[in-house]
């Protein structure tokens, strides 16, 4: 019944699994096989059609759909196994997973390690609990960025998003970009949650509204949503929308594991130690799944860490265990400096802007020495405002949803005229 | 257009009794107004198969709870539809709650009500070991069902046994003939002529009445919330679990339901609304969930919550009422021959459904029409959509012989795209996201959708050609 014996079993093709199945290839254990329930590689990258990502693991900044065929050519070149389409419905206590795909029915797989790069889900609207009825037209925010992006769905045209996370900051735009009306982004706290640099780029040169310490406290519509009441400190309001998103945190996906037995802290952290494992032997985590990254870079970073520590496990499984503490120091790195909320303000009347061009989100003005990408940045600003690359998805002749970006920036004013222009040239 | 019998709303009672109907030589339309059957009453309540000691010694809610009892867990038998008797605990808090449940144990006596004590403390932990209280009520016959599959299997074997089922059509209009009933939907078309109807509209059967004139029943609308727990905790609680209920017999007060999809129930409240389709739930009535829930439950405190929902209750009495218990009304009309009024079918209605299906049918419509047994019938639902043993052979083999079995769709609840396209070739023709999800229990996972909903409508809109618009409802 067991088709394969192999080394390791990377569950998740996202940018940690790769990445974790690229650097194990190259420090010469190749006999892994990568499972992935979706037909394609890439996880939740083929979604992410903005830019943004790349700018620490491949030193230039790219779309999501681009840093995924990255890491799948150099999956591709080293051949090494996937099997897609494929869902990990059990693994036994002696490392025995039981896989379900179309192509090879109900299969087992014998491995000596794991490495759960499984990713994170989102929290829902019921997860934090909002009232009134339920109704078509409430998304989370990555559930509305698959069915545009890949799916090519048009789902409403008034929506209100809850929570300033990054995806909400994003899915905000890219709606607009679509031609959608966003009334605003509510953010239940004071400040915002996402970075500064997709608060910038996302919101204010597209005029969205943020509204911070507001939330939606009732939803209406019997059949499809018909509005919300927003308040905003003690104050109730009613917005006429069609649609809501919800972009309100995510959370490791944790099943398998929690199947597994191993030790969940507070339902939502696995506990590992230094070394990405988990409470039993030979079973490691990296990715959105071990903790929420900012940044896809991030989690193929520590993809390419659990890589190592893999390895070393295979090669020394009698020392592998030496001088590991239960700490993760890793994550502590990836906070950046916090800004002041006031900032947004001042941004308006020129004095000061944030650069946008990495996740740092240095703040520039006069007295600033910004680096050269920084410098860059403030002289295209203050030449020609606001402009972006632009990025979309069109339908090409195949009938498929492809993400195109422009080479060149292009200004803000100037998007819907472009979309089209770029929708009808592909068609 | 002509049939022996019009049956008025696709609940789990009106599901009932058109499979009981199906069983004879007759022409039987089942109509509802939702696009689905089960999107009323029977789609959201606590899915308890009740051993019958909550009810007035001599009702009929009496009667039909004990005879339905038998005769569910018999009807899901014959269907295929998974119940499971997981027992139940009424819980006292303390000494002067006690009275309470040695009322309900005498009541319980007199309704005939089988495996009934009353335990201590120490028994309730060594049966549930995170429940606080001091005295309970131990009822070892009562169950579980998942009540909208339930009456999901009854109509859709009705239909396969020859019941025309016509769903999106609200009856708006009836009119009486001489030996029979037209009715006639809100555009005017005239959907059936009929001898009998059997008016089972949950909380639309008061007005269905009035359309003939029968103006003296009011439904009360007591709406119900509800929260569900992630399944990561099914195994915090093996049986249905209830405080004492409060005195104005609004419910059952707020319990523990373990459901037979693994997940737990907290619920539901009891408050009279004005509004009988008003479906939303409010963070007051959730806060109060949650304070009554933990004091019965206090691990549950830490536990995450997936989805909360209200159902409604259709009564026929409210706080302002001189009683606090009225009787189901299961009659035929004194005003209209072969019109027969379920009205106020409240709980225990899901367990009661097959025994008044029986009722209609044997002592109503029986005693005035030669009911001629159908030599064909099949009491066996053919659509059962779901799979729950995916480790059985049976399971292992349709994986061979179909390779949809083995892709899974929804990771949660670990549902299939051979499940997903058994359900949408269900008989009553119900194409949409809800119909799946019903069936199949997609999207009713921890996320919610979240992964699956594309997968859902890409399997909508390529195998079966239904519009984007319509999926998402956006005209």
């Amino acid at each position: 019944m067991i088709l394969k014996e192999i080394d390791v079993a990377i569950i998740g093709a996202g940018a940690a699994g790769l990445a974790c199945a690229i650097k194990l290839h190259d420090s010469g254990i190749q006999n892994i096989v990568i499972f992935e329930r979706n037909p394609f590689l890439g996880g939740i990258l083929r979604q992410c059609i903005h830019l943004g990502f790349g700018l620490t693991y491949f030193n230039e900044e790219l779309t999501g759909p681009q840093y995924a065929d990255k890491l799948v050519k150099n999956i591709k070149d080293r051949n090494i196994g996937c099997r897609l389409n494929s869902m990990v419905l059990d693994i036994s206590e002696d490392k025995i997973l039981t896989v379900s795909s179309p192509q090879d029915g109900i299969m087992k797989y014998k491995t000596r390690t794991i490495v759960f790069a499984v990713g994170c889900r989102e929290r829902t609207r019921d997860n934090i609990e909002v009232p009134g009825t339920r109704p078509m037209g409430v998304f989370t925010a990555g559930q509305a960025q698959t069915l545009i992006n890949l799916h090519g769905l048009k789902i409403g045209q008034k929506v209100v998003i809850q929570g300033s996370g990054d995806i909400g900051l994003i899915m905000a735009r890219r709606l607009k970009i679509e031609g959608y009306d966003v009334i605003a982004v509510l953010e239940t706290l004071p400040y915002l949650s996402g970075l500064i640099r997709n608060k910038v780029q996302c919101l204010d040169h597209f005029g969205i509204p943020l509204m911070l310490s507001s939330r939606i406290k009732k939803i209406c519509g019997r059949k499809r949503v018909s509005g919300v009441y927003v308040e905003t400190e003690n104050q109730e309001q009613y917005y006429d929308c069609d649609t809501v998103l919800f972009s309100v945190g995510l959370i490791p996906e944790l099943e398998l594991a929690r199947n597994l037995g191993l030790n969940i802290q507070d339902n939502s952290n696995i506990a590992v130690n230094s070394a990405f494992e988990g409470t039993k032997d030979g079973i490691f985590f990296c990715g959105n799944c071990l903790h929420i990254n900012d940044l896809a870079d991030n989690a193929s970073l520590e993809g390419e860490k659990a890589a190592s520590f893999v390895a070393e496990y295979l090669r020394h499984p009698e020392v592998f265990r030496e001088g590991l503490t239960n700490k993760l120091p890793y994550c502590e790195c990836q906070k950046y400096s916090q800004y002041n909320n006031d900032f947004f303000y001042q941004l308006k009347d020129g004095e000061s802007l944030v650069c946008i061009i990495c996740p740092k989100s240095c703040i520039l003005s006069k007295g600033s020495n910004p680096c050269q990408r920084g410098k860059d940045y403030l002289s295209s600003i203050t030449s020609e405002g606001f402009s972006q690359r632009l990025t979309t998805t069109v339908l090409n002749s195949q009938e498929e949803y492809i993400p195109i970006v422009t080479k060149e920036s292009v200004s803000i004013e100037s998007f819907p005229e472009k979309v089209k222009e770029l929708k009808i040239k592909m068609s | 257009m002509k049939y022996d019998i019009a049956v008025i709303g696709a609940g789990v009672v009106g599901s009932a009794i058109a499979r009981e109907l199906s069983k004879y030589e007759l022409k039987v339309i089942l109509i509802d107004k939702e696009e689905d059957v089960s999107e009323g009453i029977s789609k959201a309540n606590s899915g308890v198969i009740h051993a019958g000691f909550n009810v007035k010694t001599g009702s009929m809610k009496s009667r039909f709870n004990r005879e339905g009892l038998a005769l569910l867990t018999k009807t899901a038998d014959e269907l295929g539809v998974k119940y499971k008797i997981c027992r139940k605990l009424v819980i006292a808090k303390n000494d002067e709650e006690k009275p309470y449940l040695l009322k309900l144990l005498e009541q319980g006596r007199k309704n005939s009500t089988p495996g009934l004590s009353i335990i201590d403390r120490e028994t309730i932990k060594t049966l549930e070991s995170n429940i606080e209280g001091k005295w309970a009520l131990y009822s070892e016959k009562t169950g579980i069902i998942t009540p909208f599959l339930f009456t999901i299997a009854l109509a859709e074997n009705a239909c396969e046994n020859g019941v025309i089922v016509k769903l999106n059509t609200e009856i708006t209009k009836i009119t009486k003939e001489k030996e029979s009933y037209k009715l006639f939907s809100a555009s005017g078309e005239l959907i059936s002529e009929s001898r009998w109807v059997i008016n089972s509209a949950g909380c639309a059967s008061d007005n269905i009445a009035s359309l003939v004139g029968d103006n003296k029943f009011k439904i009360h609308p007591c709406r119900g919330e509800y929260f569900i727990l992630d399944k990561a905790h099914s195994d915090m609680l093996n049986m249905a679990v209830y405080p004492v209920p409060p005195a104005d017999g609004s419910g059952l007060g707020v319990h523990f339901t373990p459901t037979m999809n693994g997940n737990i129930l907290i619920g539901p409240s009891a408050e009279y609304i004005n509004d009988r389709d008003d479906l939303a739930t409010t963070k007051k009535t959730m806060e109060q969930l949650k304070k009554e829930a933990y004091e019965l439950m206090p691990i549950i405190k830490n536990f995450g919550f997936i989805k909360s929902y209200a159902g409604i209750r259709p009564k026929l009495f409210n706080s302002q009422s001189n009683s606090n218990f009225e009787d189901f009304h299961i009659a035929e009309s004194d005003v209209n021959p072969r019109f027969i009024n379920l009205i106020g079918i409240e709980s225990p209605g899901l367990t009661s459904s097959p025994a008044i299906a029986r009722y209609i049918v044997e002592d109503i419509i029986g005693e005035k029409e030669d009911l001629t047994r159908k030599k064909e019938f099949d009491g066996r639902w053919k659509g059962a959509a779901k799979i729950y043993d995916k480790n059985s052979d049976e399971y292992l083999s349709l994986v061979k012989r179909d390779s949809d079995y083995a892709q899974v769709v929804c990771r949660c609840e670990h549902v299939t795209k051979g499940e997903i396209k058994k359900a949408l070739n269900n008989p009553l023709k119900a194409r949409s996201l809800k119909a799946v999800k019903k069936r199949t229990f997609a999207m009713t996972g921890r996320c919610q959708g979240g992964f699956c909903l594309s997968k859902l409508i890409d399997i909508l809109q390529k195998e079966y050609s239904i519009k984007t618009d319509e999926i998402l409802r956006l005209r």
